[in-house]
């Protein structure tokens, strides 16, 4: 697996590998769990979906594996325009170094039993592309069950709410601090000595303060 | 449940800073005390026909309950134990009762239960690391209505402790006893069915001594016999067959 970083600086050379990673979405999120309606696109692309969205797309054999999404929690993003409740005990985070991590998967044909490589390579590199931008931490509202995952991970989890239930699940809003060890543990936990993380094409850093003036016409959709 | 939120909050903190499973065990038991469970078990769960009991993390139903659950064989007939088994999420015990016909058997369990003091309950489902299914189960001695705020913390605070009690209970598991060179060779002529003299005629000592070293392999691997001796030396590693 390869893990490929794609912004807004550069989605116009992931035409194709955006759009399989949205029908992976749908197919998970919209089939599977049933979190939102079914459009009919057969894409499940919300309001966070914009150009300040950062995606990390694992891809193996020209086939998405697994993928996730990263937002400044400096713009508007689920905690803040969701779940704001859920952060009952520091408030909605909104930092230029705290990063909302959502939508992570792994598509169902290669899911693995409990903890297994392909979560700690994907986390490990979620945590070493933070680390190379200067994220200081980052989580968001997930299921409460993903706690010990985290902490097999040996990951500092900051819990910043209580439990909330939203459909009938039990979740959680927890942030995590971003360091070379929490990056370590959790590649190692996936058997990987060397990187996986790919970018390719013009570069735009995460945090808006280090941006240049946004290229037109860079986005797709 | 006055005051839930920073007592559990704060168990939660301090979970993983239990250097031991009793420890740990006995803050949980009253964090939960404090907020109207007498009661509660820590258990792996087996699939069909296998036994509970050594899957048990931590017991502390009254123990005479424990005895009156084993021999009676309750466990494959217990709505709350059928429902831990397949759920993904907390659920309080009547909703298991309410989900399986009650038979004489369920009938039979719920009012012995209730005499010892379990009347009420809620159940917390949780996968392990390796998968493996197991839950928090919590016990009240009257009906709980359960604020859904408190829930969701104790849900928590039943995750933590799992996690933190199989941690314990993975480093508490003491290395192999080390047998010697000469034990081990016992051991093995032992597995191959030979009886004490006639390993005495192999190896070229005398029978009394070869009984000698068959009494401290079975101090040290805690066995009544030769034959559980080499049972227990396979289960370990300790000898190959």
């Amino acid at each position: 697996m390869q893990i490929h970083v794609v912004n807004a600086a550069n989605r116009h050379l992931y035409v194709a590998e955006l759009e399989d990673f949205f029908r992976a979405r749908h197919a998970i999120y919209v089939e599977e769990k049933q979190w939102r309606d079914d459009d009919g696109s057969g894409m499940e692309i919300d309001q966070f979906d914009t150009d300040e969205a950062t995606y990390m797309i694992g891809i193996v054999d020209d086939q998405v594996m697994t993928g996730t999404r990263l937002l400044p929690t400096t713009e508007p993003h689920m905690l803040s325009e969701v779940f704001p409740h859920s952060c009952n005990f520091t408030g909605v985070p909104r930092q230029p170094d705290v990063a909302e991590w959502t939508r992570g998967f792994i598509v169902p044909s290669f899911r693995e039993k409990g903890h297994g490589p392909i979560k700690g390579q994907f986390c490990g590199t979620v945590m070493e592309y933070c680390l190379n931008e200067g994220i200081s931490r980052i989580g968001g509202i997930q299921d409460l069950y993903w706690l010990p995952l985290w902490k097999r991970f040996g990951w500092t989890v900051r819990q910043i709410g209580n439990p909330i239930l939203i459909d009938d699940r039990w979740c959680v809003a927890a942030y995590f601090d971003v360091t070379p060890e929490a990056r370590d543990r959790a590649l190692a936990r996936g058997n990987l000595d060397h990187s996986i993380l790919v970018h390719r094409g013009p570069y735009e850093p995460f945090m808006q303060q280090y941006r240049t003036s946004r290229t037109g016409g860079a986005r797709a959709a | 449940m006055l005051n839930a939120h920073s007592e559990l909050l704060d168990f939660i903190e301090r979970a993983e800073r239990h250097p031991n499973l009793s420890l740990l065990v006995n803050d949980f038991s009253q964090v939960i005390d404090r907020q109207g469970f007498n009661a509660f078990i820590m258990t792996g769960l087996p699939s069909a026909g296998i036994d509970v009991e050594p899957m048990v993390i931590a017991n502390h139903w009254p123990e005479a309950w424990s005895d009156r659950y084993r021999e009676q064989v309750y466990f494959p007939d217990d709505p709350v134990s059928k429902w831990s088994i397949t759920k993904d999420r907390p659920f309080h015990w009547r909703e298991a009762w309410d989900a399986f016909p009650v038979t004489k058997r369920v009938q039979q369990l719920n009012g012995e239960a209730a005499a010892f003091g379990l009347v009420d309950g809620i159940a917390f489902p949780l996968r392990t690391a390796r998968r493996w299914q197991a839950v928090v189960s919590l016990a009240s001695h009257r009906r709980m209505d359960i604020d859904k705020k408190d829930e969701g913390l104790l849900y928590c605070a039943a995750v933590y402790f799992q996690m933190a009690a199989n941690d314990l209970a993975s480093k508490k598991a003491p290395p192999p006893p080390s047998l010697s060179d000469r034990e081990q060779e016992i051991l093995k002529w032992a597995a191959a069915g030979k009886t004490a003299w006639e390993i005495s005629t192999i190896l070229n000592i005398s029978e009394s001594t070869t009984r000698t070293h068959q009494r401290h392999i079975n101090a040290k691997l805690d066995t009544a016999n030769t034959t559980q001796a080499v049972m227990e030396a396979i289960r370990q590693h300790i000898i190959h067959v």
